[in-house]
């Protein structure tokens, strides 16, 4: 595994947030500061997994509205005349 | 909100047996347009049999005189259309027309019915393509009825880097426009026939929900009170199959587009109002800003693929001649309505990328002979109309050819000695003669039926007060002679490259299907390389002219000049900022251009980001968390074990080497399938800083 610095993670994890769409507050800093500090308690923990898989868990994202791609098909067929 | 609407069209399960008034009309007027054309085309043969110099005595002579004919019925066909035109609209209209017989105050009272409004596209600019989308939407909104009207992105885009982006906006005009369950996104993954297999795919699924379609292009823009009133003369008029609008071409930006743009709008009215008048219920369907009745559409106009050798055999490309032609063989009226204003398209932007469009329409109206001669039970009407189609970019060759042996007619005269007994056996000789005074008689009569239109469009315009609209009397006057300009300049260009065209469609040479260029300017690079034979011919011609005959080479100039100069003038016709500069001089306006329309302050107001640049494709369905729910949600779990077993080896590709380690096929797969997407977004933000993805966060989604 290879070793990744607690300070590329944090860049990772917010990098992440902003682009989600999450406005950065100092709670959510701190939050994560936490997730990255139990990561690094475990030494046989993936550090940058851990983390991201914690993101979603301690950060929930906002859930996009799910829109409605077609209406329900009513099948019918098409006429093809000799021409 | 659907559900409470009803079915309220009239339900027309067969065509009305009933012979309409309108068929003697069209009967006595195309009787009318068939003598003159004849006559003024006889008295102009026999003229230039007497320019010649043996009086069409010879093989030679017989084929000039015979390809003049054949182009100056053309021309004249043209010319009293337009005449008839201006006649009509003088006269306060046609009395046949469909708004004419069915005023305003009557159609206000009629229900409307449940109408899809669908938009197939091909690789299409996405911000364009859903901005006019919107710009309709809004305007349908605040007059009340949009719960009658649904709207269908039909995409057949093939680049998952476009089609990504197409999902995207629909998704952000759903949810920024309040348009849940309004707007619908449908993508083929097999894009059979074309468009029209792209509209029959949409029938299949959803044509049964609605008694009218309303088909648009990508660059179509529809005003809603059209919208409305098209609907509500379908309900009047239960016999229609098909009511197609004269859109008015708008956005020219480029100097080329503003030419054709202000074209359209000053001699558009003439020619569509003449056209209208001499069809009535037998006109054709150009494919798009149009509505149809759609049980009827679906029952009667699936097409074929064509069964005939080379060019005339598989599908049909141009399919919307023949789908009118099919709704009037089903005894269904198509109907051209040019009152219907408020009906817009756009012209592509460069004489490069209108002769791309033309290229694809040579092959589809050639294609319309084996339709022409071999179709069973077509009109004669939509046989003319197939006619029309194909003499449009038939014309450039015989033209051509016509040139070509006129050029030989000179070398004969100038080099050859003079043949006295150019008929075999004839006791008489015959003294060669040159009639210039009648050559040049003739060459003003042409001019006079190029030109006369323009000149009626002008008093048209003025007699209605309209020119006001336009920036007043001289503005219009000086538009016109640089649209005289310009389009006399790009005859010769097209004359040549619609001969290519169908030459390579006669050769039966495939063509790639590929979306319109609607934006952006031509590069000297491209202009170079696809003029170059213009510029070869134009110069080789001028030096033979030159060394032959000084008065030839005269005559040669008006042709000859333009395809030498066919590359600059391609690169400066499409550059916007010329087209704005001469707009700034009140010069090739339009009203949009003077007093906007509410729908398309829509467009612009709704123009939704800046451009491409900002659009992100496959990578921003896999890296952009908000991007990839979008893409997670539309995207489909694949069943097959086979496939996932490929998918899994692809993800781990992409993965590891990016991208670009995969084909535009491969990404399609992937970004087709939900677990996929899914699973290289989790993965990829786990990448260490080394990999790829991870270079890619640090330079890329983060500077973002």
């Amino acid at each position: 595994m290879n070793y990744v610095s607690s300070e590329f993670i944090l860049a990772r994890a917010l990098a992440y947030l902003r682009t989600a769409g999450i406005q950065i507050t100092r709670q959510f800093e701190r939050e994560l500061l936490r997730l990255i500090e139990e990561a690094l308690a475990d030494p046989n923990e993936d550090t940058m997994r851990y983390v991201m898989e914690g993101l979603s868990q301690r950060f929930p994202l906002p859930q996009l509205p799910v829109i409605q791609a077609a209406p329900p098909i009513q099948r019918s067929s098409v006429g093809h005349p000799s021409l | 909100m659907n559900m409470t609407v009803q079915r309220t069209a009239i339900d027309v399960s067969a065509p009305l047996a009933s012979k309409p008034a309108w068929r003697m009309a069209a009967w006595r007027r195309r009787s009318f347009l068939t003598i003159l054309v004849l006559i003024q085309s006889a008295i102009a043969t026999h003229s230039v049999s007497w320019v010649l110099p043996y009086h069409g005595s010879d093989w030679l002579e017989i084929a000039i005189t015979a390809l003049f004919a054949i182009l100056f019925m053309w021309i004249s066909l043209g010319f009293w259309t337009g005449i008839y035109g201006f006649v009509i609209r003088r006269a306060g209209g046609d009395r046949l027309s469909l708004l004419r017989r069915h005023p305003e105050s009557e159609l206000t009272n009629v229900p409307l019915a449940r109408t899809a409004i669908v938009l197939p596209i091909y690789h299409e600019p996405v911000e364009r393509t859903f901005a006019g989308m919107r710009a309709m939407l809004l305007a349908l909104r605040e007059t009340g009825l949009i719960e009658y009207f649904d709207f269908f992105v039909l995409s057949d885009s093939r680049d998952p880097n476009i089609w990504l982006d197409e999902q995207e906006a629909w998704y952000n005009l759903c949810l920024e426009s309040d348009a849940n369950g309004r707007v619908f996104y449908r993508r083929r993954r097999l894009n059979l026939n074309y468009k029209s297999g792209n509209i029959a795919d949409f029938f299949r699924r959803w044509g049964r929900r609605y008694n009218y379609t309303v088909v648009l292009d990508a660059d179509s823009l529809i005003d809603c009170d059209t919208i409305v009133r098209m609907v509500r003369l379908m309900q009047l008029e239960p016999a229609i199959g098909i009511l197609q609008s004269a859109p008015s071409i708008i956005n020219g930006q480029s100097l080329f587009a503003r030419t054709q743009q202000f074209a359209n709008r000053i001699y558009g009215p003439l020619f569509t109002t003449g056209l209208a008048a001499l069809q009535l219920g037998e006109a054709a369907y150009w494919g798009h800003n149009a509505i149809l009745r759609t049980d009827c559409f679906m029952r009667h106009c699936g097409l074929r693929r064509l069964r005939g050798p080379g060019l005339f055999g598989g599908s049909i490309l141009s399919h919307d001649f023949v789908e009118a032609a099919c709704m009037g063989k089903a005894g269904y009226e198509v109907w051209l309505e040019p009152g219907l204003s408020g009906s817009y398209e756009e012209v592509p932007p460069t004489l490069e990328d209108d002769l791309k469009r033309d290229k694809r329409w040579t092959r589809g109206n050639l294609q319309h002979i084996w339709l022409l001669l071999f179709g069973r039970g077509i009109r004669f009407a939509h046989r003319m109309a197939f006619m029309n189609g194909i003499m449009s970019y038939l014309a450039s060759p015989m033209w051509l050819l016509f040139l070509v042996l006129c050029a030989i007619e000179v070398s004969r005269m100038v080099l050859w000695p003079i043949d006295y007994f150019p008929v075999d056996y004839s006791l008489f000789p015959v003294w060669p003669e040159w009639h210039p005074e009648l050559a040049i008689n003739l060459t003003t009569s042409v001019a006079v039926m190029l030109f006369l239109p323009k000149i009626l469009a002008i008093l048209d315009l003025a007699f209605s007060g309209a020119i006001r609209r336009f920036g007043g009397f001289f503005p219009v006057v000086f538009s016109v002679l640089i649209e005289i300009i310009v389009a006399a300049f790009l005859a010769p260009i097209r004359m040549l490259a619609h001969s290519r065209f169908v030459i390579e469609s006669a050769f039966n040479i495939r063509l790639k299907w590929a979306g319109q260029n609607r934006t952006e300017e031509s590069s000297w690079f491209i202009a170079w390389v696809h003029q170059a034979p213009a510029f070869i011919l134009g110069s080789v011609w001028i030096g033979f002219a030159y060394w032959l005959e000084k008065m030839y080479f005269l005559w040669s100039l008006p042709v000859a000049i333009p395809l030498i100069l066919a590359a600059p003038a391609s690169v400066i016709l499409g550059r916007t900022r010329i087209g704005s500069r001469i707009g700034s001089w009140r010069l090739l306006r339009v009203p949009e251009e003077i007093e906007p329309s509410p729908l398309l302050d829509h467009l612009i107001r709704t123009e939704p980001d800046p451009g491409p640049a900002n659009r992100l494709g496959f990578i921003g369905s896999i890296v952009d968390p908000v991007r990839n729910q979008i893409h997670c949600h539309l995207a489909k779990p694949v069943a097959s074990q086979i496939k996932r077993d490929a998918l899994v080896g692809l993800r781990n590709r992409c993965l590891v080497h990016g991208p670009d380690s995969l084909s535009s096929g491969e990404i399609s797969l992937l970004a087709q399938d939900r677990e996929s997407l899914r699973w290289l977004h989790d993965a990829i933000w786990r990448e260490p800083p080394g990999s790829f993805w991870g270079k890619y966060l640090v330079c890329g989604a983060t500077a973002g």
